[in-house]
């Protein structure tokens, strides 16, 4: 059963993607590799499959949507290259430059919102659901049929950039919506999940937050919040309302602190929206994007005791980090966030859980440490981890679907 | 104790006593909201924004008023039309120290480094060089002058353990605006000249902020550069009234302010081939306001004269274009006034008749941000000596800031030598 989830999701990877980078015998594909065995040569030879080069003992070839099923079937482990081919182009991701490069700053992500919802009025809405403390827009998409319209369809919930450093975490959840509404016409298995749910995507919370990242100071954290005593910022992911300032490990009361909860539950704007956001709705699945560490973690963040819903839990994390490293090897840990990270208290995980029962990951993008990165990812990564992370997020969707 | 937000987002205490070699301390009492920095983003110009050229020793000590009263090449920045009624030929050098407060600007009581003083940035500089001649009922004027200088107070954050230095952070910013000046005006009749000023500006910006996780070996390294480039005019009427009363009025253009713009955002961990780089180049544009200015002077004797100056500053048209995004700069038009009073006193030394100025003057400085509302209030002094066709010119001004709350302060000192050939 697993298998064939499995297999309907690399179809939906493989012939989804957007504009084809590169095109097999089938039309649209991906580049994937296979080990070098015999065996898999001889597969190869049966089904006709350009070979493109040989590298490290593995055999890269280009293959379509049919082919990549076919070699599911023949139980062919692959992993898909393409990523690493291609690495992302300004204009092919409608990533738009400026002077953090390819990542988004507020007015591009702002710009490139509002024109996925020109481009696809059908199916995505572009929804204002707060404002900043610096008065900008918190944006969110709802992506669904009769999209102008609420349903009683499966909701999931997507968010980036809680901590403004964590650059990664817009593009992901941004290149989710991107995914979805342009595959959306072409691609039958996007348009039955589509029709059958309500996926909200948030891939910008902390606005001001980011603002000040890009230009003033990378490694910012928080938002923009002046606090009393002349520090500045509150961190986002400590100021939701479930076990809010619980004790100082997982939040901290010091205003200077990277990790400050701010003076009340859901004291920040930013938060507040969320807050309604989720609350008016019917959400059956929530993950809020992060970086780094390579993991899935899952309530509870601000005790090690177990939720009661742990199988679930971790049944569906260890699904989703399966899924990842099915996609191009790389492996996240996946854990309840107490245990397997840090406490924390008041973030959204916990309360997404806390006050609904539903799934909620908090999901640590890439790389694994900060020897590799830390909160730094090359412009040429963005494509290549959120292809990774895609499979996972549609898995969550159709569980969320099936749920209902 | 001091903390500083690790790699982590978790907090990282270090003993006060191995911080070397800036102390900065939380700061505990009240601090407005100043989310614009406003005065002190990274264009700003150190002092003011109000800029018209620099301000030579005697028109320093007049309070700046200079619109309606001349000394030297430098009446070109503002009021062209002036040449008409400066002497036959100067030439003019001048140099000056300018100081002044601050107490946010980049990463400086933003939210990453916390002091509780203002800081001060202080420097000098050869800031202007020019000459005035007249032919008939024409007079010319060329120069080149500091406009706008870009510098910051240097940060150095270092956090030490027993092992040795374990983290550090600094920022640099340094840069400057040229003015390279080239007026005519013609006398129009007995009381009345017209004049008018190409201005072609040039100048450079450059900003670091280095973050060094020496335990790690991690470098993190942000380096922007911009080159300027801009061209404007300025014009200008003067009308003697009387032989006592001179009346002025000028204008300057507003124009786009070009740059060239560069960043390199660089991670760098040698030990495991991490180098990781995020370039960036841009052709972007700060569009200046135009700006004009009336100007009196009255001559109640004939060793005293006062002169007075109105500026107006279009700031609500300012934009600033960085990296090919519009920033927010929420600025609002200002008026400048500035008042001065000269006064020529005569004595002999060796034998010799020598003519001595003094000088003193105020201004009222507002700036063009909207948040916080900040104005400068000065009071200038000055005075002089003029020994046969050479005449050296001393300044002080003295500005308090208020509305900020951080009562900033800017001090400036200029020393002019002038050569002169004719009344």
């Amino acid at each position: 059963m697993k298998k064939r989830k499995a297999i309907l999701w690399f179809l939906l990877l493989s012939v989804g993607l957007g504009p084809p980078l590169f095109s097999g015998p089938d039309g649209p594909g991906e580049i994937i590799s296979i080990p070098g065995t015999a065996d898999a040569r001889r597969d190869l030879h049966d089904l006709d499959l350009d070979l493109l080069m040989e590298r490290d003992g593995r055999i890269f070839v280009v293959a379509g949507p049919d082919d990549i099923l076919r070699l599911s079937a023949r139980r062919v482990p692959f992993v898909i290259e393409t990523g690493s081919f291609a690495p992302a182009r300004p204009g092919e991701l409608g990533l738009a430059g400026g002077i953090n490069g390819d990542y988004h700053s507020y007015k591009e992500l702002e710009a490139d919102l509002k024109s996925l919802e020109s481009a696809h009025p059908s199916i995505v809405d572009l929804h204002t659901i707060g404002t900043s403390l610096e008065d900008r827009n918190i944006y969110a998409v709802k992506i669904s049929d009769n999209v102008d319209r609420d349903e009683e369809e499966a909701g999931v919930l997507f968010l980036g950039c809680h901590h403004a450093r964590e650059w990664i975490s817009v593009e992901v959840p941004f290149l989710l919506a991107r995914w979805l509404a342009e595959g959306y016409e072409g691609n039958p298995a996007i348009r039955e999940l589509v029709d059958r749910s309500e996926i909200w995507i948030v891939p910008l919370l902390n606005p001001d937050g980011l603002e000040y990242s890009i230009n003033v100071y990378r490694y910012w954290r928080k938002n923009r919040r002046a606090n009393a005593d002349g520090t500045f910022g509150v961190d986002l992911n400590r100021n939701y309302g479930y076990m809010w300032g619980r004790d100082d490990q997982g939040s901290s009361a010091e205003p200077d602190a990277g990790d400050y909860r701010g003076v009340s539950a859901f004291s920040e704007p930013e938060t507040r929206a969320i807050g309604n956001l989720f609350l008016g709705r019917n959400f059956l699945a929530a993950v809020s994007y992060h970086s780094y560490s390579q993991s899935i973690l899952y309530p509870w963040g601000f005790t090690d005791i177990p939720t009661g819903k742990d199988d679930l839990l971790r049944g569906l994390g260890l699904e989703m980090a399966g899924l990842i490293q099915t996609v191009n090897g790389r492996s996240y840990a996946c854990g309840p966030a107490a245990s397997s990270l840090y406490v924390t208290n008041g973030d959204l995980a916990d309360w997404t859980f806390g006050v609904s029962g539903i799934p909620s990951y908090t999901i640590e993008l890439p790389p694994v440490d900060i020897q590799h990165g830390g909160f730094f990812n090359a412009e040429d990564e963005i494509e290549g981890v959120f292809r990774e992370n895609l499979p996972a997020m549609l898995r969550l969707v159709e569980f969320a679907v099936r749920t209902r | 104790m001091i903390k500083f937000v690790g790699p982590m987002g978790k907090l990282v205490p270090f003993p006060a006593a191995c911080l070397v070699p800036l102390i900065f301390l939380l700061f505990p009492s009240q601090v407005r909201p100043q989310l614009v920095l406003g005065q002190y983003e990274d264009e700003a110009p150190v002092r003011t924004w109000n800029s018209l050229g620099v301000e030579l020793a005697p028109s320093l000590a007049c309070g700046g008023a200079r619109t309606a009263a001349a000394w030297d090449a430098s009446a070109a920045l503002v009021n062209p039309a002036l040449l008409c009624g400066l002497p036959k030929l100067t030439v003019t050098a001048s140099g000056s120290r300018t100081s002044a407060s601050m107490f946010r600007y980049s990463i400086l009581n933003t939210g990453v480094l916390s002091t509780r003083e203002n800081l001060t940035e202080g420097f000098t500089s050869l800031d202007f060089g020019g000459l005035s001649f007249k032919a008939g009922n024409w007079a010319f004027a060329f120069s080149a002058a500091l406009l706008e200088s870009y510098g910051r107070p240097p940060l150095d954050f270092r956090a030490n353990s027993q092992a040795g230095l374990v983290y550090s952070i600094g920022t640099a910013q340094s840069g400057d605006l040229r003015n390279f000046n080239l007026s005519a005006a013609r006398r129009l009749s007995r009381r009345l000249a017209a004049g008018l000023g190409f201005n072609l500006v040039s100048g450079r910006l450059e900003r670091t902020i280095s973050e060094n996780f020496v335990a790690d070996g991690i470098t993190i390294e942000d380096r922007k550069s911009q080159d300027f480039k801009g061209f404007f005019m300025n014009a200008g009427l003067s009308l003697l009234l009387s032989e006592r009363i001179g009346l002025a009025v000028a204008l300057r253009t507003p124009y786009a302010r070009r740059s060239d713009s560069r960043s390199l955002l660089e991670y760098r961990v040698p030990a495991a081939g991490t180098d990781i780089r995020i370039p960036a180049s841009s052709e972007d544009e700060y569009r200046q306001p135009w700006a004009a200015g009336a100007g009196v002077s009255w001559r109640p004797s004939g060793d005293l004269k006062v002169s007075a100056d109105l500026w107006f500053f279009n700031w609500s048209s300012y934009s600033a274009v960085y990296f090919g995004e519009e920033k927010e700069r929420d600025f609002t038009d200002v008026l400048r006034l500035a008042a001065g009073l000269e006064y020529l006193s005569a004595y002999r030394l060796f034998g010799r008749t020598l003519r001595s100025p003094l000088r003193v003057g105020m201004s009222y400085d507002p700036q063009p941000m909207k948040a916080p509302r900040s104005a400068y209030a000065y009071i200038t002094f000055g005075t002089g000596i003029a020994f046969g066709r050479v005449r050296v010119d001393f300044a002080g001004a003295i500005g308090k800031e208020s509305g900020s709350g951080h009562s900033l302060s800017a001090r400036r000192g200029a020393i002019t030598l002038t050569y002169v050939i004719g009344d």
